[in-house]
């Protein structure tokens, strides 16, 4: 019985005995010893834990951000310099490689943004940064981007600026300074300089570029609808913005000159755009007011036009010919309101000399305008 | 002899009915528990394999989410512009009731912040710490008894976390950080979504909660146009998100569905205008000197929408529609009471 | 009636206290060395599990995680057999060298948490009586194995091929918590405990290629313990192997006092090593346990200083009653007390040696390391060296697998790398990613096969602007399976997720007509080679799950030449 019990152990047997007869107390200080190296080894790992040999394995690379580098502009050094005018350094200053993107590779540069320039014909950008020769910190970024058309660069331009900047108007081009930054619409070029920061050095260096960019690059009198608006209107040209195409959204509208008369705190927009001729400017009409009703209900009549009110904003929005033009009002608050801007369109349409009128054609926009129903997302 | 024979005997006797006991009371257990009708206690029968299968139990949030009473008279839209984060904050949160119209003593709240990837805080892919920081501080004053921070992000949680300063400003601040676990997540019952009317819900940080506050930033969403504070709610979804984006309006008009936020705040101080939703360069982050609080998320999307992101020439995206046709919100928040406060120079 | 319950009675207590038999007082049997040895045991298990457990994100601060792989002079050795060079922290090596060539192999019976667990379980199961007791501890020449093991991996290594971590016990070990254990661990924890878990903070359960083989090599390895008591150890272990090499040098050894010894075996009761302490000591099997001293009931056994003095080993001693001619013993008239080196037979070792040398080219010319029709999805982690060069070093101790945040490194199976990658680290972007700001496999690596990388290198940043980022491969559309591109259906998940700035994945804007007549706006993904880095968030996060429509493949990886993909990118990599 006895061993049997013994076999049915699941565990250790005689797990202590031992059977020596002498001790020593040698044994007992060379296991002290060893007592001291296991605590000097739980210090030591403690000791490092709070004293990383890699401080920065943590960080979160904000640092490496600063100086980052965009890569494709390295790829395209030493491109020709296309219209960039010879003279941006000047004293103090040298310039860098000059790096050229087309519309395949302009993401490399502005990525995210490069469907905006596209949508307004972007054609290249030639891109040049201009380095402080006491301090490679402090730079001035050079971005002339060649939309082929004034009306598109004036659209590009006024599409970026804030609405709270009046923009200095010349009979060649519109610029403005913002903070850190030069913004020139001169031509079929739309120019951006983007300083490092918001210092004297760079604001001067923005001054003096201004001048060199504005002699170097040969302007273009303002479109049509600039006289229009500023000339028959008196509307101030901050006002005023293009849409080559996909105009509020939609896909067919093209070649779409706006305005906010009433500035930037009230939503009503006035619209004009050039036809061939009467007749495809009536279609063209039904067509927009076919696409407003679709986000709408039935609005009333004011000044000749169907109006449509929106049905979350509840503003107010119609379309209609005028000999070969289209003009229209978009979230105007109530049918007074819409009546009175529409009506003043119709008049400066009708007052505008023949001249302006006859320079009013059509954009000739690379596609030809296609079928195509409301933008679903 | 004979006796020692007879001992013998009685004993295997009694051997042999103890063990005859042990297996008939075997054998007529299992016979109940496999025979016996289902309803019967202890029974085992599954006639048609439907009592085998995994039960899921599925949850619901409050029936009126955790919104407080609607007000007539005060502004459901703060907007506090300037550049120092925590008086905006405060600016912005006091000018749609202050924090005591939200949050009263002994409350539970919980913060959702925006931490879905691994990008330092300055390039505007999720909420800056900062503006936690400043929350929780004011969420705290209104007499919260805990505050709570959790978000699932899509990226690593704890790289996401440390990474973006989240981790950092929440345990600074005093609040108690949720990271996911696989064990966390419970269906969660949407009644009237399209798509997520039942799904897996990040729900441990949820429970005894009586208060929820979102904080977002304002990116540009390569899907979606532009993520705010009601794709941020996407953060709280386990599972497949990555069927997402197959319908992200519908989706997003859901998400605005399942939570009823307390209010929403809007971070505007850093604005990721291109390159969204995850950014990587500095040169895609502009400065928006704006903070916005509202107790109506689309509302506030909206603002974002045309104010922040600067697209008022273009259409709002889908999905607003979509949530204002379930009357989750309204975008429409100019013709509402809005009140604009300057915080400084 | 029954005494009321005491903690200790008073009896038990004066009893432990007393003095021992001897007269010594009553510690020195309390602290006699075997205790102290067990502490150290518990100690360094303890060390090597807490090391393990911080292996992760949230925990790694600045502790030394890989301390056991550092220490491990087998991996040092056959490292620098291998690369010529001892990378970062491997001369820690030395800390355990020194204790070995004084003392012998400590290591095995104090430090080694392998050895801890086998010692363990061994003593725990053990139900055998003294006399098998006895028997089970004897030598027996199946011991011999762990030699040639030995020979074979470092005639391998000194051809470029490092195969130690198969069975080096501190690689196998932590390969094992890394893919088999702490995963286990994790899924059996309820959900209240979760700040216990070994990964805390992920949203999905990790899991690992092959865990199970890992994990049955650990219960079938520890199980055998029950027929052979230290079974890993004594037969299989090339660590063991090395240091049983190393400390046929020792100065100090278990020595017999004849006079005193009465040939009852009691020695072999507990004997760890199987080592002969009852006859001539084989030093290079001896754990140095010391159990045969505490089994000893005639005090024979002593730990002592015993000098190999060359002179008595060329001449013999007049003492000892011994004389030696040109090596050889002519006269003994007592029996040896030690076998100071592995009694291997001289032509066992060379016949080892040619297998490890027929063995290279087997595996080196099969196709999975070479330059040509390597596997595609043989995809290293960021910081890697060239295919080559990760075979001379990588030791398959899957610390960076323990420590990757989003499972995306797998444990190879054959197919990636072949019978000589396996175990070593492979990126599977169907169960994660490599997180863009993460570098943390780069810090725990131990040989330099993922080299120590900071942030800046690893995105190309700062002062590596020239160099690029680092390319752990490239992305590919499978259109056939992508959503919008077959399916009319919206999607481009891997777009948003891009985490490059330019984004690597750019879309083509198509607006179509559904077949239910539906107008929807598609866009199309397609990728920018030059600004991919191989990160595979894409592809975790693509929703075609079995086969996802966009993947990583290696081709175009920046560790090296010939893997390369596109014009130019040789350039960058000169650059550097």
């Amino acid at each position: 019985m006895a061993d049997g019990k013994e076999e049915d152990r699941l565990f250790v047997k005689d797990g202590f005995r031992h059977y020596r007869r002498k001790y020593s107390i040698t044994e007992v200080r060379w296991g002290l010893a060893c007592g001291a190296v296991m605590l000097l080894i739980t210090a030591w790992v403690m000791w490092r834990s709070r004293n990383p040999l890699d401080p920065e394995l943590f960080a979160d690379g904000a640092e490496l951000l600063k100086v980052a580098v965009v890569p494709g502009a390295v790829a395209a050094g030493g491109a020709d310099r296309g219209p960039l005018p010879k003279d941006l350094a000047a004293a103090g200053w040298r310039e860098d490689k000059v790096a050229q993107f087309d519309a395949e590779n302009l993401y490399v540069k502005i990525n995210g943004r490069a469907d905006y320039f596209k949508g307004f014909g972007f054609k290249r950008l030639f891109n040049v940064v201009v380095l402080n020769e006491k301090d490679a910190q402090v730079t001035v970024d050079v971005e002339m981007y060649d939309m082929g058309a004034t009306a598109n660069a004036l659209g590009a331009y006024s599409g970026e600026r804030a609405p709270t900047i009046k923009p200095e108007v010349t009979d060649t081009g519109l610029h403005h300074f913002d903070r850190n930054a030069l913004y020139l619409a001169r031509g079929p070029y739309y120019i951006r300089v983007i300083g490092s920061d918001e210092g004297p050095v760079v604001t001067e260096k923005l001054r003096g570029l201004k001048e060199t960019l504005v002699a170097g690059v040969k302007g273009e009198p303002l479109p049509w609808a600039y006289g229009l608006f500023v000339g028959q209107m008196g509307i101030d040209p901050s006002k005023i913005a293009y849409f080559p195409e996909n105009a509020f959204s939609l896909s067919f509208a093209r070649d779409m000159w706006t305005v906010r008369p009433l500035g930037k705190d009230s939503d009503l927009e006035l619209f004009i755009n050039a036809q061939p001729d009467a007749a495809t400017a009536k279609k063209t009409a039904e067509r927009l007011h076919k696409s407003f009703s679709e986000l709408g209900t039935p609005g009333g009549k004011a000044d000749k036009i169907t109006l449509v009110k929106d049905q979350f904003l509840g503003l107010f929005s119609g379309v209609g010919p005028v000999d070969r033009f289209l003009i229209g009002v978009r979230g105007a608050a109530n049918k007074e309101m819409a009546a009175e801007e529409l009506g003043k369109l119709r008049d400066a349409v009708a007052k505008a000399p023949q001249d302006l009128k006859d320079r009013a054609r059509p954009a000739v926009g690379e596609k030809a305008a296609e079928e195509g129903g409301s933008d679903v997302h | 002899m004979s006796t020692d024979h007879d001992a013998l005997r009685a004993q295997e006797r009694r051997q042999f009915l103890k063990q005859a006991a042990v297996v008939g009371a075997a054998t007529v257990g299992a016979g109940y528990v496999s025979i016996a009708p289902a309803t019967w206690p202890g029974s085992l029968k599954d006639l048609d394999g439907e009592r085998g299968k995994p039960q899921t139990p599925t949850l619901r949030l409050p029936q009126n989410g955790y919104a407080v009473a609607a007000s007539t008279v005060l502004p459901h839209m703060g907007v506090a512009r300037g550049t120092r984060v925590a008086a905006m904050v405060r600016a912005a949160v006091d000018a749609i009731g202050g924090i005591g119209r939200f949050v009263q003593r002994g409350d539970v709240v919980l913060i959702k912040p925006n931490v879905a990837f691994e990008r330092p805080a300055v390039l505007g892919a999720t909420t800056h710490p900062e503006i936690l920081t400043a929350l929780i501080h004011l969420v705290r004053e209104g007499g919260a008894s805990e505050i709570r921070v959790a978000d699932n992000p899509i990226e690593s949680p704890q790289s996401c976390f440390v990474r973006s300063g989240i981790q950092q400003a929440a345990v600074t601040a005093g609040a108690r950080v949720y990271l996911p676990s696989p064990g966390e997540f419970q269906t969660l019952n949407v009644p009237g979504a399209t798509w997520i009317e039942k799904w897996p819900f990040f729900w441990r940080p949820f429970q005894g909660v009586n208060k929820v506050i979102g904080v977002s930033p304002v990116k540009d969403h390569n899907l979606c146009r532009a993520s705010m504070t009601t794709k941020n709610w996407y953060g709280l979804l386990g599972g497949r998100r990555n069927q997402f984006h197959q319908d992200i309006h519908g989706i997003i008009a859901d998400l605005a569905l399942m939570i009823r936020p307390t209010f929403v705040l809007l971070d505007g101080s850093r604005v990721l205008f291109r390159s969204g939703p995850t950014g990587g360069s500095l040169s895609d982050v502009k400065a928006g000197q704006t903070i916005v609080a509202s107790t109506d998320s689309l509302a506030a999307d909206a603002f974002g929408w045309a104010e922040l992101l600067e697209r008022k020439e273009e259409n709002l995206p889908a999905y607003f529609a979509k949530a204002a046709a379930r009357k989750t919100g309204d975008p429409n928040y100019k013709g509402r009471h809005i009140k604009e406060i300057q915080v400084g120079g | 009636m029954a005494a009321k319950p005491k903690l200790i009675s008073r009896e038990k207590l004066l009893k432990i206290v007393a003095r021992n038999r001897d007269g010594s007082p009553w510690y020195a049997r309390a602290l006699r060395i075997t205790n102290w040895r067990v502490v150290t045991q518990a100690f360094f298990f303890g060390l090597f599990v807490f090391l393990l457990w911080c292996t992760w994100f949230s925990r790694l601060k600045g502790y030394p995680v890989s301390l056991f792989l550092e220490i491990d002079p087998l991996v040092t050795f056959a490292t620098a057999l291998s690369t010529g060079t001892v990378y970062r922290w491997l001369w820690r090596a030395m800390w355990l060298l020194v204790p070995t060539l004084l003392l012998g192999r400590v290591f095995c019976g104090w430090i080694c948490p392998y050895g801890t667990l086998h010692n363990f379980i061994g003593w725990i199961f053990n139900i055998r009586k003294n006399r098998n007791n006895i028997e089970a501890n004897a030598y027996r020449p199946v011991f011999q194995l762990k030699y040639f093991g030995l020979t074979i991996f470092l005639v391998l290594a000194a051809m470029g091929s490092l195969q130690i971590g198969l069975l080096d016990p501190i690689c196998l070990l932590v390969r094992t918590f890394a893919v088999a254990i702490k995963p286990g661990w994790d899924a059996a924890l309820p959900v209240q405990l979760d700040f216990l878990a070994a990964s805390p903070g992920i949203n999905d359960h990790r899991m690992f290629n092959a865990a199970w083989f890992v994990g049955i090599m650990l219960v079938v390895l520890v199980g055998m313990n029950l027929v052979i008591p230290r079974f890993f150890c004594r037969v299989l272990c090339p660590l063991g192997a090395f240091l049983g090499v190393l400390s046929r040098f020792a100065f100090w050894r278990i020595d017999r006092d004849l006079t005193k010894c009465t040939d009852c075996n009691l020695c072999l009761k507990h004997c760890e090593g199987a080592s002969d302490p009852q006859a001539a000591l084989r030093k290079s099997e001896c754990f140095v346990c010391f159990n045969c001293i505490d089994d000893c009931p005639e005090d024979a056994l002593k730990f002592r200083f015993v000098p190999a003095i060359w002179a008595k080993r060329a001449i013999g001693s007049i003492k000892d009653g011994t004389a030696t001619l040109f090596g050889k013993k002519v006269i003994s008239r007592i029996p040896e007390t030690e076998i100071a080196a592995p009694a291997v037979p001289r032509r066992r070792w060379a016949l080892a040696a040619v297998a490890g040398l027929l063995t290279y080219p087997f595996m080196r010319y099969s196709k999975a390391v070479n330059k040509r029709s390597f596997n595609h999805k043989n995809i290293r982690p960021p910081g890697s060296v060239a295919e080559t060069e990760f075979l001379e070093r990588c030791i398959k101790c899957d610390q960076c697998i323990n420590v990757c945040p989003t499972n995306v490194l797998q444990p190879s199976g054959m197919a990636e790398g072949g019978l000589e990658g396996l175990w070593t680290p492979v990126m599977d972007f169907k169960t994660g990613f490599c997180q863009l700001n993460c570098t943390l496999c780069s810090e725990v690596c131990p040989t330099g096969a993922i080299q120590k990388i900071s942030l800046a290198q690893k995105l190309g940043l700062g002062k590596y602007v020239d160099q690029g980022p680092i390319r752990l491969g490239t992305a590919f559309f499978n259109q056939g399976r992508c959503l919008p591109w077959s399916m009319q259906t919206p999607c481009v998940v891997c777009e948003e997720v891009c985490p490059t700035s330019p984004k690597a994945i750019g879309v083509y804007k198509e607006e179509i007509t559904r077949w239910d007549g539906n107008k929807v706006t598609l866009t199309k993904p397609y990728m920018r080679p030059e600004l991919c880095i191989g990160c595979g968030i894409c592809e975790r996060e693509c929703p075609v799950l079995d086969d996802p429509a966009v993947y990583v493949t290696a081709v175009g990886e920046s560790r090296s030449k010939d893997r390369s993909l596109l014009l130019g990118s040789h350039k960058k990599k000169e650059g550097a």
